[in-house]
């Protein structure tokens, strides 16, 4: 590395050096393969499983449109119900994800550090356990003559052969996706609100604001990219959950995510599957866009107001 | 001429933590605060003046004491019923709101109307001088603005009483100095009580009607400027608030025409002085007192004392030079204008002459 | 000492009440489906969610289930490679990223490193079975590690990184200036600064790779089961109080190993004070 150019030669090479496994891997493996599942949703498919290989449209117009027994093309419902589902569900379990987590990550990001570290480890705890045994947890809390039904039991609001029952409800399913994701929906909360000043408070109320207005025109407009991000963050796994609909909802309530996995279990429609696919991707991209232009909007007053700048 | 009392501090006093781990951080300070006055609290960093300023505003409790604003009284309100405001040291002001916005937001609170806001809010802002970046934000303003911005926004609800927390230690030097002659203004303007926290010596000088000096959570003095550096209560408002030489000394006789013996030797004629004979006392003389002559033919002057000294040390500063001077054991500063006939230099014997009149007894 | 204190509590102005109690129902709704699942894998009875009493039989019984055993060993060698693998590249790629100093790419290849995690799972997974089937890849645990290596990536470079930039820059060069070249200060100095920083996230990529069921569940052939994904047909076959055994076992693995992570990354902040 003697001269300039020398330099930066080997540095270029270092740095190929370092990406390269990183590139290929992911590019191979995950890019690779969402360009094929594209191209797999355009072709036509092969009643054994699999594909023929041919262009065909018709797994994106099977989403809408069905072919009656005339053999005409008619509008068909059932998929738009499952889709409706699933945004409804995936909205629902948002906002109470977002009712639930607010005052907590509120209340943590106030606390002392020791304490506040020792709060946010306990609430990532259960995201880093597996999602299927939670979530079966929740099967035998809400199951028949479960854990629910006997705490009823025992409180004496049902009988002792009687049941909650809300197993196999949307209900159940909401619950599920709340459970899921609630971490998700903490974390960047807490981290926006650990950001915001407290003397903000304090000025605020010396202004005559009450508590409300402190958290209606202070709080929430500065913690917004906190809970941007936070929604988006649940919003979109809840929109192509597999588990929480499968377990609670007994597969007859479909979510997105368990009909892709019907498609390619039983079903084998893997265009059809693969169209879902690719429709779920595209929310994805729209949310990400949409989350990526909030904050850059809040980044502009981020700097100002509550620091000293010189001049 | 009666004064009204805005605000009237009983007794108050704060206490952090318990048992062996309590800090007192206010200590039974009593005070009375007249309506349009301009009053300074002053103190070292940690002597409690910001803990005071926060009792007023309602962010800190009061482990004992009253107070009373204009009569009525307030501890068991919360800040935001206080009809009280602060300028923030930070400017705290809100990032996600402009600078209009920001003034209005008392105001909003407040339930006025819509045009009362306008009115008010462009009223403050023209105060301020704000008016041209009311549509801006605070991250796109320099300190010297955002600080006017937290002033117009504290301001605009018109508060009885107007607490100003260190607003213009984040400012550089001239700018503070141009502000302390827009604040004077614009509290003599606007006639609302100014509570002012500064460390700043110079600046509690130059703007206060009073200045109450705090140490450990006790207010040292309360009066006027002149009051504060002429007379000082005691050794630590002497050495706080400008410079001080302390010449220890005993009285011997008490009186209308008190005598002092020096330790360092010599004696002083004082005029009333409530010290008791024998009674240790501390002698205090502003160093741009001490008279500095040559060593030939001067007459002396009065009842001044005069003692041989040395220049140790010559610091020219432009406009006076300070002079340290070793007499009689003791170093005494001295503040001198240099003139074509004055021209001390390290090493020069000297006259120092105390004029008694200047002279300032101190309980020891 | 207190004459007249005040009657009323001071509650200063940031701290809102209710929220602490909220905060405690948060932690409850957090927790106590966890408890019940472990409280019911003890249950002496054979219907999985009526309780008779305290019993260690379920868990006697998974020891004597093979299937189970080689389903779980299938985790851990899934594990076994795929997390090692991920934080090798991830510490790489992180290397680059915080000291590689400007360079083109750089956008494309943060974006490209959090791409798994932005794509839904589900998503990937039948990409990744799409991928596999047309281009007849079989090699049984292969594909599976295969499959995990690409989304651990991510949950290994996410500590690696902060690692690094928490780490002072003005080390190595200090190292530079007592003699050290490029090769011996990255040995001597970056390296071992960085150790904490790759074990956690070993931890991470090893933790998220044995909970992984989704996309194992998909792109898993025949005879190549995990243990999510065999307890998942256990629940499908019928819900027995063993299935709550070997969940509640699955957890306290995750628990544990997310457990070392953090103390290790709290060392490693102490440790970060001096430097």
């Amino acid at each position: 590395m003697t001269n300039a150019t020398g330099k930066s030669m080997s540095l270029n090479r270092l740095r190929l050096f370092g990406l390269l496994p990183t590139w290929i891997t992911i590019g191979v493996l995950m890019i690779g393969p969402l360009l094929i599942m594209a191209a797999v949703s355009l072709m036509e498919a092969n009643v054994y499983g699999g594909v023929h290989l041919r262009f065909d449209v018709s797994s994106y117009v099977q989403i809408l449109f069905d072919k009656n027994l005339f053999d005409e093309t008619e509008f068909n419902p059932a998929y738009l119900i499952i889709i409706l589902r699933s945004f409804m569900l995936a909205l629902g379990a948002t906002i109470l994800a977002l009712l639930i987590g607010f005052p907590a990550a509120y209340y943590i990001a106030r606390q002392p550090d020791h304490r506040k570290n020792l709060l946010v480890f306990l609430i990532t705890i259960p995201f880093w356990t597996n999602l299927l045994v939670r979530t079966f947890a929740w099967v035998i809390i809400l199951g028949r003559g479960g854990f629910m039904d006997q705490v009823g039991s025992f409180l004496n609001i049902i009988g002792p052969d009687e049941s909650i029952n809300l197993m196999y409800t949307n209900t159940a399913i909401l619950i599920g996706l709340v459970y899921s994701y609630l971490p998700l929906m903490v974390l960047p909360l807490y981290s926006s609100m650990e950001k915001m000043d407290v003397r903000l408070l304090e000025a605020g109320a010396d202004l005559y604001a009450n508590r409300f207005e402190l958290i209606r025109r202070i709080i929430l407009p500065l913690t917004m990219p906190g809970i941007i991000g936070g929604s988006i963050l649940v919003f979109v796994p809840c929109l192509g959950a597999f588990i929480a609909p499968d377990l609670l909802g007994g597969g007859k309530k479909l979510m997105l995510g368990s009909l892709v996995q019907l498609q390619f279990a039983t079903s084998r429609n893997w265009p059809f599957g693969a169209a879902i696919a690719m429709m779920l991707l595209a929310i994805v991209v729209i949310a990400l866009m949409l989350n990526a232009r909030a904050a850059r909007r809040h980044a502009a007053y981020e700097q100002g107001g509550a620091e000293v700048t010189h001049g | 001429m009666l004064k009204n009392v805005a605000v009237d501090i009983q007794q108050v006093t704060k206490i952090y933590g318990a048992g062996n781990a309590a800090v007192t951080a206010v200590n039974d300070v009593t005070l009375q605060i007249y309506d349009n006055e301009f009053l300074t609290l002053l103190g070292p960093s940690g002597c409690g003046k910001t803990t005071l300023l926060r009792m007023i505003a309602g962010f800190e409790d009061m482990t004992k004491g009253h107070i009373k604003l204009f009569g009525e009284e307030i501890e068991s309100l919360p800040p935001n019923q206080r009809p009280v405001n602060t300028v923030f040291q930070h400017y705290a002001l809100f990032p996600h709101l402009s600078v209009y916005e920001n003034v209005a937001f008392g105001l909003r609170r407040l339930k006025k109307s819509e045009a009362e806001i306008d009115r008010r809010c462009k009223e403050v802002l023209a105060l301020t001088q704000m008016e041209a970046l009311a549509e801006r934000r605070p991250s796109q303003m320099s300190g010297g603005q955002q600080q006017r911005v937290a002033l117009a926004r504290a301001l605009a609800p018109n508060p009885k009483v107007l607490l100003l927390d260190e607003p213009l230690s984040a400012l550089d030097l001239k700018l503070r100095q141009a502000m302390r002659d827009e604040l004077k203004q614009l509290q003599q303007k606007t006639g609302i009580t100014f509570i002012f926290v500064t460390h700043d010596q110079e600046e509690a000088l130059a703007m206060s009607d009073r200045i109450v000096v705090i140490s450990e959570g006790r207010a040292q003095q309360v009066g006027t400027p002149q009051e504060v550096y002429e007379a000082p209560a005691n050794r630590f408002v002497a050495n706080f608030i400008g410079e001080a030489n302390m010449l220890e000394a005993r009285c011997k006789t008490a009186g209308k025409s008190a005598t002092f013996a020096l330790s360092a030797g010599g004696t002083l004629k004082m005029s009333a002085s409530d010290a008791a004979a024998g009674d240790p006392v501390t002698i205090m003389i502003r160093p741009e007192k001490v008279k500095v002559l040559s060593k030939t033919g001067n007459k002396p002057t009065g009842s001044a004392l005069r003692m041989d000294a040395k220049v140790v040390e010559q610091t020219y500063l432009g406009s006076v030079t300070h002079l340290d001077l070793a007499c009689d054991g003791q170093v005494l500063k001295a503040c001198i204008n240099q003139d074509a006939h004055t021209n001390f230099a390290s090493g020069d014997e000297v006259v120092v002459e105390i004029p008694a009149d200047n002279c300032r007894v101190l309980r020891s | 000492m207190a004459s007249n204190l005040r009657k009323s509590k001071f509650r200063p102005i940031w701290d809102f009440p209710g929220f602490g109690g909220l905060t405690v129902g948060f932690f409850a709704f957090l927790y106590v489906p966890i408890l019940v699942l472990v409280a019911y894998s003890f249950n002496g009875s054979k219907f999985a969610m009526v309780w008779s009493e305290f019993s260690w039989r379920w868990y006697l019984k998974l020891l004597e289930n093979d299937d189970i055993h080689s389903a779980a060993i299938n985790s851990l060698i899934v594990a076994f490679f795929a997390a090692p693998a991920a934080t090798i590249m991830a510490t790489l790629a992180a290397l680059v990223m915080v000291r590689g100093g400007p360079f083109r790419s750089r956008a494309f290849t943060a974006g490209l490193i959090t791409l798994p995690l932005m794509v839904p799972e589900i998503v990937t997974a039948v990409a990744t079975l799409i991928f596999f089937a047309l281009l007849n890849i079989n090699l049984g645990l292969i594909n599976i590690i295969l499959a995990h290596t690409v989304f651990c990536i991510p949950f290994a470079y996410m500590p690696i990184r902060a690692a690094l930039e928490a780490m002072d820059p003005g080390l190595e060069v200090a190292a530079q200036d007592l003699y050290a070249d490029r090769w011996d200060a990255f040995r001597h100095v970056t390296l071992p600064l960085l150790t904490p920083g790759i074990m956690s996230g070993f931890m991470l990529a090893f933790v998220i790779s044995i909970d992984d069921f989704i996309i194992t569940l998909m792109v898993a052939g025949a005879g190549s089961t995990t243990l999510p994904v065999y307890i998942y047909s256990m629940i499908r076959t019928g819900v027995t109080p063993e299935v709550n055994a070997v969940s509640t076992l699955l957890l306290a693995v995750s628990v544990i190993l997310v457990s070392v992570y953090w103390l290790l990354s709290s060392a490693n902040r102490k440790g970060e004070a001096i430097g």
